[in-house]
Formats: structure tokens, C-alpha cells, sequence
């Protein structure tokens, strides 16, 4: 029986070949996973992961008998290998899995989709997402080769390709990105070209093969020709690497909030661009109201996150007294806003500053001092319709000033920053600050920072120069590239804010809106109708003043409304005009030019950034184009310098008796032929060698030339004379080769020089 | 009236003595173990073709081949309209080589046993006596030779195949070297029989002669004017000297890629769908051994594409038979042939590369 088995084995490399090609694939299309994750310290990894998967499957074809268990054998090998890379410690002898290495996988797999949920692309480098990653593209790797070899469907293939581009098609600003697409492109058709000459009709050949001439040259120019054209292909067809997908958006638009980092759907919301109605409000409060949802402080140096809500919070929404909250002498006055959700699902409840009492809400709500934020239980704010009552500090300048800024009266969870502050982080927040002592100047003089003519309201610049989100290194290239949207400006003076010794957090809401006709009328005070769209998503800082509480203030330029208490000095205001218009104009205008306002921006931003991008762009695509345009003359150049090499016998490869296609004669008679067809002289495979050289002694002016005749006996002789002992090399048939060249080039016109050298034929037809 | 007309005073196998009758494996050859030099070959091959070609004005090809045939060992096969030179050819190389020659005017009447030989009793010994025909000659010059029956055609088969002949249960061996050269008008002229395939198969070669040019035409007008041509013609070679030529030309090398050129070419015929009946094997062999006598003509000692390419029309052309739907077209076996030459690949220096990759000819082209 096992004889039967063991019988006949494939001897070839065939198996091997298709295996490497089938790696070459999944490794080139897994470059398209450059941009979701931040560096390539998977790859490694990774290739070794998905040999692993190939290399069982091909050590059982060895054996024709055993080809059906190729995908077990490339599903024990996905298994063994992911356990020999990521959990040697919990397996037996290092690689064979474990009841442990199932719950660490499972673990390592939680964290990973914990980190997917709470950052944005391009994710930060850990071993979970590395151990996603590899299994994902072992996985691929093995449904690629039961597809393409055991299937016998190489087109298939192209199915699991596209697994492996579709992370990076629908969470990355960039797309899959010209490499990953050539990587994809160029590894498909090495499978395509492989099954088609080691596994023809399935069957994978049992020993070597031969090609006929010119086959892989054909073969790889036509591969490099289709790879071209579709590295092109985006520049002419848009969106076709970017995908129709909204850049850096996800799958998961639901639940605001909920599940995603509040700021990357916050910047996803921005993106988006949409002009829903999220919700509308009435008010009484002259000045522009901030709706929050949320707030952020928990700052980890990777991102911002909420601090996590203690389970004692009792339910209800009355009475509510913030922590730390403005002391009982400070006046305040009663705002009363009607909120209308009207398509906002969130667990999180906008509300103004300071609520003191929401009406008219169902389902459990949870209110928490610290962060004054209400959050609901097993209940979202869809539908809902609300009256919130808010006891707002009346704030001056001069309140402001006489405030300290001592921060250790709140948590420490507000004041604490990472130890790895960057350098250009701190030397900014330290030197915008200056030589002002008093806390509430160095807030107004961070805000003012941020708003100075300087910085640029961007929204697409992070995700596309791959800094969005709100970790440390994105506050860097925040404050080198100095565009950004309301993330980077909150976080940055947050931190910033937090570096010179102030509490700080981010609050996530709305800004003020938009001023509707609606009016409305509550126990004898009239309010103003507003509504909010996913436009006016956004988020900004507040600092803690002992005995005033938090202050919002608002550092990103163009959006929003910069608080009064802000301006009144005279220095700040001309900052702030510089920026944006409807900083200072009342609440109406303000809030109907905001929607106008995030437009222009965008397109001074575009502006800007053809000033130097573009210019990098082209010229790359420039390069990138002449490199590719002068593809075809090298490989010529090098198939002609490796000829004549072995015509002079510099090579020192015997060349064997009865191997009669790497004589020198039979070489130099190639070279010439293909020399001839780059001159136009078509090699017709029908035409005897005499008829050939009869054709190029005809484009030659008619008469056989020495060299000619020298390069045709010798050929003749060779090919079909009674078999000879190769001579070692043939300096005479080298310069032959060169006569003839000399002559044809002579008599040639320019443009057939040039498409001599350029484009020569005889790459594509037969040498 | 006698269909047989001696024409060298050589004619000892004629003779009604006894035939010789040795065994096919010890003839003549045996002197001729050591193949004659290039320079020898190329001087004789030389004188001959120049003797030929003082009778017969500007047919340099035609002479060129009827001698790669003779050389090749092969039978040569004249067609032409009359009045051409066919059978001023055939005696003009039958004379150059000193040998025993026949010649058998074909008519409608002729027997077979003029051809092979009877077997008469002699009434003083008492005994049968093979008295043999007109086929036991070094070269046979049949004329008209589809002007007789098919039956007397056919009498003439295991001769030309296999140099021998059979009557009354007896074979005796011709001697060598021995050709037939035979000479036909067109089918379509009154009163012939067409030669059957299988007899037009055992021909090396067909050679149309064609009408001269105006040049040659005038030449030939002056010098067969007044005296024959043919009584200045004095034997070049000896019999023994062909047959060592003959050596000579099978020890020409043929490599492998010209030998899958011809089967390339072969294969071509016979996947031609314009084509009811493409070349036999025999018909690759011949055209092969063709090539060598060729290449020998040409100093050459080894067989190259072209030699095969010049070769194909005359050594093919007259064994294929069109299918009626690609003759109603126009289509020639001529015409097929220059087809198939302009697509079979030419093998080169790597055998694998286009062995057994013959494309399938073009689809009929309407030639009007």
C-alpha cells in the first residue's frame, strides 16, 4: 500500500517553483499593508509564517497519491507556524500548539481587534496586530495554493490577493498604494504564468521543464507591460488604487463613539463631509453653545482615551454637580437648551457645560462628576428629545486672571502625561508660553498659538501624510507640518497644556452649528433654534482654574467660536482675525458662515499643498517613468552583454558538447538576428538562416557582407554540421556581431536608432 | 516494332545469357569502401553538370536536380508538355554516366514482361531461360511513360522500389547503380493514363522543364540546327565511379534539427485541410536523402534547412493530392507547398524549442 503511494514520485521542481511563486504573491500583494500598519517589522514574520503554510503542501506533492491532502497539509503547516513565531513558550517542542497557546492566541487575538477598535490607520506596530497580520496572510497563502495548484484554478488566486488588499482598500487614506497594487499585480501573474508552465491542466508536471527560447524573456516582458500599465492605471482612472470607499472611513460607521476611538470617528466624521442634520437644538444662551458628548484625558501617549467610568455612578440626570466644579461664589447663569436628537446614536449624551438637570429623557442615564459627562445604560440617544439645564460660570477676563491654574485639585488622570514627551513637543509648549507665570496667560497663549496664521485647518493632510489620530508622534508631525484638524489643535494644546503644568482634557461634541428660523419659548424665556450636522462634529480643549472649574477655550483655527474671555485683550485679537473670519462676529453670523468656512480652508489647504507635493509627485512620476521607459533597453542591453560574453568564452562555463544553444557560434548568430529585428528586420522563424541573412544583407544595401557569411557558416556549422567540440570563445564572431550592428545602426534612421536602443523588438519576437 | 531501343553498345545485361544474380548484400560496393574525396566528388558532380548543360540550353536547375536525383539514388520523373527537352534530358544524363542504358518507349499495347523479362525454353537444353527485359540497365529512360496501362506502369514497381525483379518465383537483382528516369505529358492530354499514387510515390522527384527563355531559346536554335547535340556527349563517369558518389552522398551528416524540419514539414502536409493525401514517410525519407545529394553537389558535408527547402517542391509536389474543394479554388499542391514553407518554423540551435510545434497552416486563401 504504501508502496502505491510512495510510487512514482515527482522528482521536478515544479512544486517548488509554484510554491516560491505562490509566497512571491502573497508577500508582494502584503505590501499594500504598508500603510495600516505604521512599520514592516511584521514582514519577517510574516514571510516566514506563510513558508511554513507552502511548505508542507509542497512537501506532500512529492507524492502524486498524497495531492488531495495538500490543504491539510498547508493548514497543519499555517498552525505550526504561526505557533513556532508567536508562541513558542506555551507549545510543546516550540512549535506544536497547545490548550495554552489556544488561549493565547485568543487573548493576543482580543487585544489586537482591541487595538483595530481604538486607532486609526496607520496602526502602531505590536506583536498582536503582527500576529493578525501573519495569520491573515498564512491564511491567504494557503487558500492560494488549494485554489491555484490543488483546485487547478489559478485565477483564483486572485480572490485571496485581493483578502490581503481590501485592510488597507478600507481603512487607509491611501489605499492599497502603487507598491502593494504592483506587488498584487506582479505576484498574480507570476502564478498565473507558473501554474500555466509547471501545473498545466492541474497536473503538476512530475520533472523539469524546458522552455523554448525567449519564453521567460517574453514572459517577463509581458509581465513587466501589464504590471506598467496598471501602476498607471490609477493616475488615469481615479480612485483606482484610492478605492470608492471615503478615504481612512470604516466599514463601521454605527455608533458614534461607541466602539471606535471618539476621535478617529470624529476625524472620520469630518471626512465625511456629511451634511446630515445630527441634531437641532433651541437655546437661550446668546453666545455659541458647545454641545459635548464626551471627554478624553486619559492620555497614553498612543492615544487619548476616556478615563474608565466607575460602576458606582448612580443612575438620573438631576441634581447634577460636577467635581471640582466652580465654587458656590462664582456667579452663574441658567442656560436652557432643547435638544433634538435627530440622527445621532451614541451612548453619550450631548449636553452643554455645566448641566445642572436634564428633563424628559428615558432610559437609565449615568451622570459623571468628574468628566461632567452623562452616559447612557443599554440605551442610546436616538430619538431622543431633551431639555437640559445648565448653571454656566459667567467668566471674565479678569475672573480668569485672578484663577490659579494649581491643578491639584482634580485627578491626577488630567494632569498626567507619558514620560517620553517628545522633545519638539515640550521646547514648543515651552517657548509659546514664554515668560508668562500666570496660568490662565498660558493658556490663551497656547490658544493663540495654534491660532495663528501659522497652522492650517486641514482635514485630509494627516490621514494622507499618515499622522491622524492623537498619539504622541502624530502631535509631532502635527507641529512640524503645522496642519491638522480639531483633533491635533485640542490634543496639542492639551498636551501642551498639561507640559506647563495645567489640567486638561479634550471634550468631543458639536460645535455650535448652524442658526435655524426655529424659535421657541420655556417658562417665559425665548431660545434660538440651532442645528448641528456631522460637519460640526468636533472636539476642543478645557483647563482646569481652581474655583471657576473647566474652561473651554477653542485653539483650532476657522471652526467653532473663540470664547470672549479669550480676546479681550487686545494682543490676541488681531491672532485671531488673522485666521478666520467669524471668530469674533456674533453668534448668528458665526454659525451660518461656519458651514461656508470648513469649505474654504479645505481649498487653500489643497492650494498649499500643490505648492510643494505636487511638484515632489511629478517629478517622482517623472523619474518613476523614465526608469520604467528605459526597463526594455536594459534588459536588452544585459541579454546582449551576457551573449557576447559567452561568445568570447569570458564566462567560464564549458559550454557542453552536445548543447548546441550555448555555443558561441549559435549565441553570436542570435544576437545578430536580434540585432537585426531591433533595427526592423523581422525574424521570421520560417526563413531558413541563409534566407535570414539574406534579408539583413538586403537592409544592408544588398551585398553579404564578411561578417555576415562568417556568422552564418559558422552558425550552420555549428547547428547542423556534424557535432563538433565547442570552442571556448570566438573573438571573431564578436566582432562580427559588432560589424554587423555598426552597419545596421549606420544605415538606420534616428527614430530607428532610437527605437534600436528604446524599444527593442527583439524582446518580444524570437531571438 | 519493338518498344526496346539499345542505345549504348554496353548492353551486356541484355544479353541472353544468363542474368547475374548476386546477392543484394555483396555487390558492387565493396571497392567503394573508401568514399572518394570532396575534391574528387565536386570535380566529377562538375564535368557533368557542364557536359549537360552544352545540350540543353539554360536549365541549369533541371540538370542540377536530375543530378541530386541519380546521385541520391533516387528515380526522376519528367513532366512537361511535349517538345520541351524531357527526353533529350534523360538521354543527355544517361550518356554523360558510362553505364548500360534502356530505354522503353511507353505505349498503350506494351506488356509487362517487355518491362521485367520472360522466363522461354530453350529447346537444346531443355531448360526455362530467363531472358530479362528492359528494366536490367544501370539507368532506364521511360518515355511517355503514361501512355501505357496501369498494368505495365505497375510492372515497374518492385524494380524502381527495391532494385530487383521477380518472375516465376525467381528474383534477380539490377544492377547498380540504377535509376529510371521517366517521362510523362500532362494528364489532361489525349490518350494517358495517369500514373497511380502509389507509382508516382516511388519517384524522388518531378521536374516540370518548362519552356526556355528567349535567350536560350535562340542558342538552342543555332546549335540543333545542323548536327545532334547529344553525338558530342562523351561518358564523364563510370558506373562504379557513380556508385561511389552515391557512397558518397549517404555519408553526408543530417542533423537532428533538419531531420524535424522535414518531419515538421511532413506533418504540415498532412494536417493541411487543403490536402486529401500529404507526403508518406517514404516521401520524407527521399526528400532527406534528396537534401544529402544536394548538399553534396554544394560541397557541403552536411544537409542545412535550405537544402530541404529547395527540394520540397520537386520531391513533394507531385505526391500530394488536393482535396476538390481547394483545386476548385485554384489551390496547386505547389501552392500548398509554398504555404507551408512560409509557417513551419525552421529549427534552430535548441531542438526542444519548435519540434513537434508545427502550426497548422493558414486557412484556404481564395488565390483569386
Amino acid at each position: 500500500m504504501s508502496r502505491g503511494i510512495f510510487a512514482t514520485p515527482r522528482t521536478g521542481p515544479a512544486r517548488w517553483v509554484l510554491a516560491v511563486a505562490i509566497l512571491a504573491a502573497v508577500m508582494g500583494a502584503s505590501l499594500s499593508l504598508g500603510g495600516v500598519l505604521t512599520d514592516f517589522g511584521w514582514w519577517p514574520r510574516a514571510v516566514v509564517v506563510v513558508s511554513g503554510t507552502l511548505l508542507l503542501p509542497t512537501l506532500l506533492r512529492r507524492y502524486p497519491a498524497l495531492d488531495a491532502y495538500a490543504p491539510l497539509g498547508a493548514l497543519a503547516g499555517w498552525l505550526l507556524s504561526l505557533t513556532f513565531v508567536f508562541f513558542p513558550g506555551s507549545s510543546l517542542l516550540g512549535f506544536i500548539p497547545t490548550l495554552a497557546t489556544v488561549d493565547a492566541a485568543l487573548a493576543m487575538a482580543s487585544e489586537a481587534s482591541t487595538t483595530i477598535m481604538s486607532s486609526n490607520t496607520p496602526v502602531t506596530s505590536t506583536v498582536p496586530l503582527f500576529f493578525l497580520v501573519c495569520a491573515g496572510l498564512g491564511f491567504v497563502a494557503l487558500l492560494i495554493d488549494t485554489a491555484a495548484i490543488t483546485v487547478a484554478m489559478p485565477a483564483a488566486s486572485a480572490l485571496g490577493l485581493i483578502m490581503v488588499m481590501l485592510p488597507p482598500a478600507f481603512t487607509t487614506k491611501g489605499g492599497i498604494g502603487t507598491m502593494g497594487f504592483i506587488g498584487a499585480a506582479a505576484g498574480f501573474l507570476l502564478i498565473l504564468g507558473c501554474c500555466q508552465w509547471y501545473a498545466p491542466e492541474g497536473k503538476v508536471r512530475a520533472t523539469g521543464v524546458r522552455f523554448s527560447s525567449g519564453t521567460l524573456s517574453r514572459a517577463s516582458l509581458l509581465g513587466a507591460a501589464v504590471v506598467l500599465v496598471m501602476a498607471f492605471a490609477p493616475t488615469i482612472i481615479p480612485g483606482f488604487t484610492e478605492g470608492s470607499f471615503p478615504q481612512g472611513s470604516r466599514l463601521d460607521q454605527s455608533g458614534t463613539g461607541t466602539r471606535l476611538d471618539p476621535m478617529i470617528s470624529l476625524g472620520n466624521d469630518l471626512r465625511s463631509q456629511s451634511t446630515e442634520v445630527n441634531l437641532t437644538y433651541l437655546s437661550t444662551t446668546a453666545q455659541p453653545q458647545y454641545l459635548r458628548l464626551s471627554t478624553l484625558e486619559n492620555f497614553t501617549g498612543k492615544s487619548w482615551q476616556p478615563s474608565d467610568i466607575p460602576d458606582s455612578l448612580p443612575s438620573g440626570t438631576t441634581n447634577l454637580v460636577p467635581a471640582a466644579g466652580p465654587s458656590p461664589t462664582v456667579t452663574t447663569a441658567e442656560t436652557l437648551t432643547m435638544v433634538t436628537i435627530e440622527a445621532l446614536r451614541s451612548e453619550w449624551l450631548p449636553a452643554p457645560l455645566s448641566p445642572s438637570k436634564v428633563e424628559n429623557l428615558s432610559g437609565q442615564w449615568r451622570w459623571n462628576p468628574a468628566t461632567q459627562t452623562i452616559k447612557g445604560r443599554f440605551i442610546s440617544t436616538l430619538g431622543q428629545s431633551y431639555l437640559v439645564r445648565s448653571e454656566t460660570p459667567v467668566l471674565s477676563q479678569a475672573s480668569l486672571e485672578a484663577a490659579s491654574g494649581d491643578p491639584s485639585g482634580v485627578d491626577p488622570v488630567f494632569r498626567q502625561l507619558p514620560n517620553d514627551v517628545p522633545a519638539l513637543v515640550k521646547d514648543t509648549a515651552l517657548s509659546v508660553v514664554g515668560t508668562e507665570t500666570d496660568a490662565f496667560a498660558k493658556a490663551v497663549a497656547l490658544q493663540n498659538y495654534l491660532l495663528s496664521s501659522e497652522f492650517r485647518y486641514d482635514l485630509n493632510t494627516p490621514a494622507s501624510a499618515g499622522y491622524d489620530g492623537s498619539g504622541m508622534e502624530v502631535l509631532e508631525a502635527f507641529l512640524t507640518k503645522k496642519s491638522g484638524y480639531c483633533v491635533h489643535f485640542s490634543a496639542a494644546m492639551a498636551v501642551m497644556a498639561r507640559e506647563v503644568g495645567l489640567a486638561s482634557r479634550i471634550a468631543v461634541g458639536y460645535a455650535p452649528g448652524t442658526r435655524t428660523t426655529a424659535v421657541g419659548e420655556i417658562e417665559g424665556r425665548q431660545l434660538r433654534g440651532y442645528e448641528a450636522t456631522g460637519q460640526d462634529a468636533h472636539a476642543w480643549p478645557e483647563i482646569y482654574f481652581e474655583g471657576l472649574g473647566w474652561v473651554p477655550f477653542e485653539p483650532t483655527p476657522s471652526r467653532g467660536s473663540v470664547p470672549d474671555y479669550t480676546q479681550e485683550e487686545s494682543t490676541s485679537v488681531p491672532t485671531a482675525d488673522a485666521t478666520a473670519g467669524p471668530n469674533d462676529v456674533p453668534t448668528a453670523t458665526a454659525t451660518a458662515t461656519a458651514t461656508p468656512s470648513t469649505a474654504a480652508p479645505l481649498a487653500g489647504g489643497e492650494q498649499a499643498t500643490s505648492q510643494l507635493g505636487p511638484v515632489l509627485k511629478s517629478s517622482a512620476i517623472i523619474v518613476l517613468l523614465l526608469l520604467l521607459a528605459s526597463v526594455p533597453a536594459a534588459l536588452r542591453l544585459l541579454v546582449r552583454r551576457r551573449r557576447l560574453a559567452r561568445v568570447r568564452g569570458g564566462t567560464g562555463a564549458d559550454p557542453q558538447p552536445g548543447d548546441d544553444a550555448r555555443a558561441p557560434e549559435v549565441l553570436a548568430w542570435r544576437e545578430m538576428l536580434a540585432t537585426a529585428a531591433d533595427y526592423g528586420c523581422p525574424i521570421d522563424p520560417a526563413l531558413t538562416p541563409a534566407r535570414q541573412v539574406a534579408g539583413v544583407a538586403e537592409r544592408l544595401g544588398g551585398t553579404t557582407s564578411p561578417a555576415l557569411a562568417l556568422l552564418l557558416d559558422s552558425y550552420e556549422q555549428r547547428v547542423f554540421g556534424p557535432p563538433t567540440p565547442s570552442p571556448a570563445g570566438r573573438e571573431d564572431l564578436v566582432d562580427a556581431v559588432e560589424s554587423v550592428t555598426a552597419r545596421l545602426r549606420s544605415r538606420a534612421t534616428t527614430w530607428g536608432r532610437f527605437r534600436a536602443r528604446a524599444l527593442p523588438a527583439s524582446l518580444i519576437s524570437r531571438p | 516494332m519493338h518498344p526496346q531501343e539499345t542505345l549504348l553498345t554496353a548492353t551486356s545485361a541484355v544479353a541472353p545469357q544468363a542474368p547475374q544474380r548476386r546477392p543484394r548484400s555483396a555487390d558492387a560496393r565493396v571497392e567503394g569502401t573508401s568514399p572518394m574525396s570532396d575534391e574528387h566528388f565536386s570535380a566529377l558532380s562538375t564535368e557533368i553538370m557542364r557536359v549537360m548543360n552544352t545540350v540543353i540550353d539554360g536549365k541549369e536547375e533541371s540538370v542540377r536536380l536530375a543530378l541530386t536525383v541519380l546521385l541520391a539514388g533516387g528515380h526522376l520523373l519528367l513532366e512537361d508538355v511535349p517538345g520541351v527537352g524531357k527526353t533529350l534530358l534523360a538521354k543527355t544524363l544517361a550518356r554523360t554516366v558510362d553505364c548500360s542504358v534502356n530505354r522503353i518507349q511507353f505505349t498503350p499495347d506494351l506488356l509487362p514482361s517487355d518491362i521485367t523479362g520472360v522466363s522461354i525454353y530453350n529447346q537444346s537444353s531443355q531448360v526455362f531461360e530467363f531472358r530479362p527485359g528492359a528494366i536490367f540497365a544501370n539507368i532506364v529512360i521511360g518515355d511517355e511513360i503514361n501512355r501505357a496501362s496501369a498494368k505495365t506502369q505497375s510492372a515497374l514497381l518492385e524494380s524502381m522500389a527495391e532494385h530487383q525483379v521477380s518472375v516465376d518465383g525467381t528474383t534477380y537483382n539490377l544492377d547498380e547503380p540504377f535509376m529510371v528516369i521517366a517521362t510523362q505529358n500532362p494528364v489532361e492530354m489525349e490518350g494517358t493514363y495517369p500514373l497511380p499514387e502509389a507509382q508516382r510515390d516511388r519517384f524522388m522527384a518531378r521536374i516540370s522543364l518548362g519552356y526556355p527563355d528567349t535567350a536560350a531559346e535562340l542558342a538552342m536554335l543555332e546549335s540543333h540546327q545542323s548536327v545532334n547535340p547529344l553525338d558530342a556527349v562523351q561518358a564523364v563517369v563510370s558506373a562504379a565511379q557513380v556508385a561511389d558518389m552515391i557512397e558518397t552522398v549517404a555519408a553526408i551528416h543530417v542533423a537532428p534539427a533538419v531531420r524535424a524540419y522535414a518531419v515538421a514539414l511532413g506533418q504540415a502536409t498532412r494536417t493541411s485541410p487543403q490536402l486529401r493525401l500529404g507526403a508518406s514517410p517514404r516521401a520524407l525519407l527521399q526528400l532527406l536523402r534528396a537534401a544529402k545529394a544536394a548538399a553534396a553537389l554544394a560541397g557541403r558535408g552536411f544537409v542545412l534547412p535550405d537544402d530541404i527547402r529547395d527540394l520540397a517542391h520537386p520531391v513533394l509536389a507531385h505526391r500530394l493530392l488536393i482535396e476538390r474543394s481547394a483545386a476548385s479554388q485554384g489551390v496547386s499542391a505547389d501552392s500548398v507547398i509554398t504555404e507551408l514553407l512560409a509557417t513551419v518554423p525552421v529549427p534552430g540551435a535548441a531542438p526542444g524549442a519548435t519540434i513537434g510545434r508545427t502550426p497548422i497552416p493558414r486557412a484556404t486563401r481564395d488565390s483569386r
